[in-house]
Formats: C-alpha cells, sequence, structure tokens
C-alpha cells in the first residue's frame, strides 16, 4: 500500500496541474446530472477527493457514490433516469454519454455493495442496451422500467 | 431477538439480487449473464444475480428489509412537459399555458435543472436537423428566460430527429415529432 501511494503521488500532482489548466481552459467535464437527495452520511468522490455529498452537487463522469451507515443518497442524471441508494452503499460511475443526435447512449456503473433503486429515463427508451451495472457477481442490464439491486460484496 | 432469528434464517435473502420493481408497461426488464440468457421481464419477480436460478417472488417484508431505505431516498421524478410545433414553425396556441407548467415545475424545487431539448421529424439531412433542432430549443429557451425561469441550471440540446415520438421511415414529414421537450428535474 505504502508503495503504490508513493507511485501515485506524483500522479496525482500531475492530476491537479492537469485540473487547474482544464478550470483556465473551461474545459472541465459537462455535469452529467445533479444530486436530489441526502440523508444522513453520503459522499461523492471524484478526482481522489471524498466529499459529504450536498444536494444540488453536480455530477461528473468517473464519480464514486457512496453512503455510511444511516446513508441514503438520491441523484438525477441528464436523460432523466433516477438513482438512490440505501445504507452501506457504493456505486462508481464509469460512463455516461446521453446525446441521441450523435447515437451516443450510454451507462455504464458498477454496484460494490448495497441497495439501488434505478428507475430508467430515456436513456433505456431509446436503446434499450444502453444501461449496464456490474457487480462483483456479474452484469446486470437494465432495458428499462423501475429496478432494485441488492448487492453483497 | 426477531431480527437475529429471521437473518440466521433468511440465507438465501444474503445473496445479491436484483428485482424488477416496475415493467413500466411491458417495455422494462432486466438481463443477466454475458450471453443475455436470463431475462426478468415480470413485475414483483427477482433474479439472484449470480448462478443460474429461476426467477421468484420478494416477499413484501424481505423488500421493505431490503430496499426501504433506497426507495425513500428517490428523489422528487422528472417532469416532463412538450411545446408543439404550428406548421409555420411558430409555437402553437397552447404553449403559453405549457411554459407555465415548466415555471411552476421548477418553483416547486429547491435546486431545479432545466433541459431544453428540440426535436425534428426524419425529414431532411440528418445533421440539418439537429440544428434545426437546436434553434426550436434556443428560442423555447429564450422564451423561458423572458418569462423568469429561476433554475440551478438551463441547458439547451438537441436531438434532431433521433428521438422520435412516433416512429415513421427516415424522409418522412411528421408533425408530431417537430416538438421540442422540456425536462425539469
Amino acid at each position: 500500500m505504502i508503495r503504490l501511494n508513493t507511485y501515485t503521488l506524483p500522479a496525482l500532482c500531475m492530476a491537479g496541474a492537469l485540473w487547474t489548466a482544464s478550470v483556465s481552459a473551461e474545459n472541465l467535464p459537462e455535469p452529467i446530472g445533479h444530486v436530489a437527495r441526502v440523508e444522513g452520511a453520503a459522499y461523492i468522490s471524484s478526482r481522489g477527493h471524498t466529499n459529504a455529498a450536498k444536494v444540488g452537487q453536480a455530477i461528473v463522469p468517473g464519480v464514486a457514490l457512496s453512503t455510511g451507515a444511516e446513508g441514503a443518497l438520491g441523484v438525477i442524471l441528464g436523460d432523466g433516469s433516477v438513482l438512490s441508494f440505501g445504507p452501506h452503499s457504493e456505486l462508481t460511475l464509469d460512463d455516461y454519454r446521453f446525446a441521441p443526435a450523435r447515437d451516443e447512449l450510454r451507462l455504464r456503473a458498477t454496484l460494490n455493495r448495497g441497495t439501488l433503486n434505478l428507475i430508467s429515463g430515456d436513456m433505456a427508451r431509446l436503446d434499450p442496451q444502453a444501461i449496464a451495472v456490474e457487480t462483483p457477481q456479474g452484469r446486470v442490464r437494465v432495458r428499462g422500467g423501475q429496478v432494485l439491486m441488492k448487492v453483497n460484496p | 431477538m426477531a431480527s437475529l432469528a429471521m437473518a440466521a434464517l433468511g440465507g438465501c435473502a444474503q445473496h445479491s439480487y436484483v428485482m424488477l420493481a416496475d415493467d413500466s408497461g411491458g417495455r422494462g426488464g432486466v438481463v443477466l449473464g454475458d450471453d443475455e440468457e436470463r431475462l426478468l421481464d415480470v413485475s414483483g419477480k427477482a433474479l439472484a444475480i449470480a448462478g443460474a436460478g429461476q426467477a421468484y417472488n420478494v416477499s413484501e417484508p424481505q423488500r421493505k428489509r431490503d430496499f426501504d431505505k433506497a426507495l425513500a431516498a428517490q428523489p422528487a421524478l422528472p417532469e416532463r412537459f412538450t411545446v408543439r410545433l404550428a406548421a409555420s414553425g411558430e409555437l402553437d396556441s397552447a404553449a403559453e399555458q405549457v411554459l407555465d407548467s415548466v415555471l411552476l415545475a421548477a418553483r416547486r424545487r429547491d435546486y431545479p435543472v432545466v433541459t431544453v431539448i428540440g426535436h425534428t421529424d426524419t425529414l431532411g439531412h440528418r445533421a440539418a436537423n439537429e440544428q434545426v433542432g437546436l434553434r426550436r430549443a434556443q428560442s423555447v429557451a429564450k422564451l423561458l428566460r423572458s418569462k423568469g425561469l429561476e433554475a440551478m441550471e438551463l441547458r439547451v440540446e438537441s436531438h434532431g430527429e433521433r428521438n422520435l415520438l412516433v416512429a415513421t421511415p427516415d424522409a418522412t414529414s411528421e408533425p408530431r415529432n417537430r416538438r421540442v421537450e422540456v425536462l425539469v428535474r
């Protein structure tokens, strides 16, 4: 672990420099959704930083969403898909593209643990193959509707 | 004590599973496995994510125990409004009322994000239609702003001819597909 950290530290500094550069270039990733509900301990991790989730906070691709023992979290994505989580949950939003005009429809997430309530939006209506959630036990493709998942690591 | 006993007995409650809560009028469903061999398409049924088991019913107490908190955290669902365009391309007479409903819906939310999405029919070139859709969306967004829309974020997008209300072949004039959609979330 310590060795890993020594190696990742310069990489993180680099990422920091890039981050600053992209801020000035107004090249920040487009928000793909926002936090709409927070109960108790709920967190958002992005680029190696973890912060308490706040209602209204923007979500960008690559973020990890997590909740603690009494925590719960609800988010709404750009296509109208809704995700909410019960306690002890963790999901990374690996890829999200919703650009029908360019035929880009893709939601890929990994639910590592916990409970997820997913109400699929326009994404699944336009392409039933667009949504997939990876779990430690296998891939779950959501073709549409409302789906509940419980994952034990 | 009771819950302890339940946890001890409910060995099968410990596995990872997926449940279809609402099949959305037959369009919803879940597929498991890399070869898409296991299908879940009946509301209320569940499948273990691992293995090759059959679909089973989830009892109400188990559903509550497992998902009550996730469901309680479900935010207010997004609302959709559609502004139709008259043959001339102008907004139709009902547009005013629709825009007022958008403003109300945004006001009901603490941090509203409003997306204005322009759509076209399949007549004409795809790239041109993306531009037409964008212009339609921009004009509606302008109206919403002039009416005093307050939103945390106002996004203006175009789906061009790739998000039809009424399915048609390519190069088809269809007035119902010429529209501007407003998503309030």
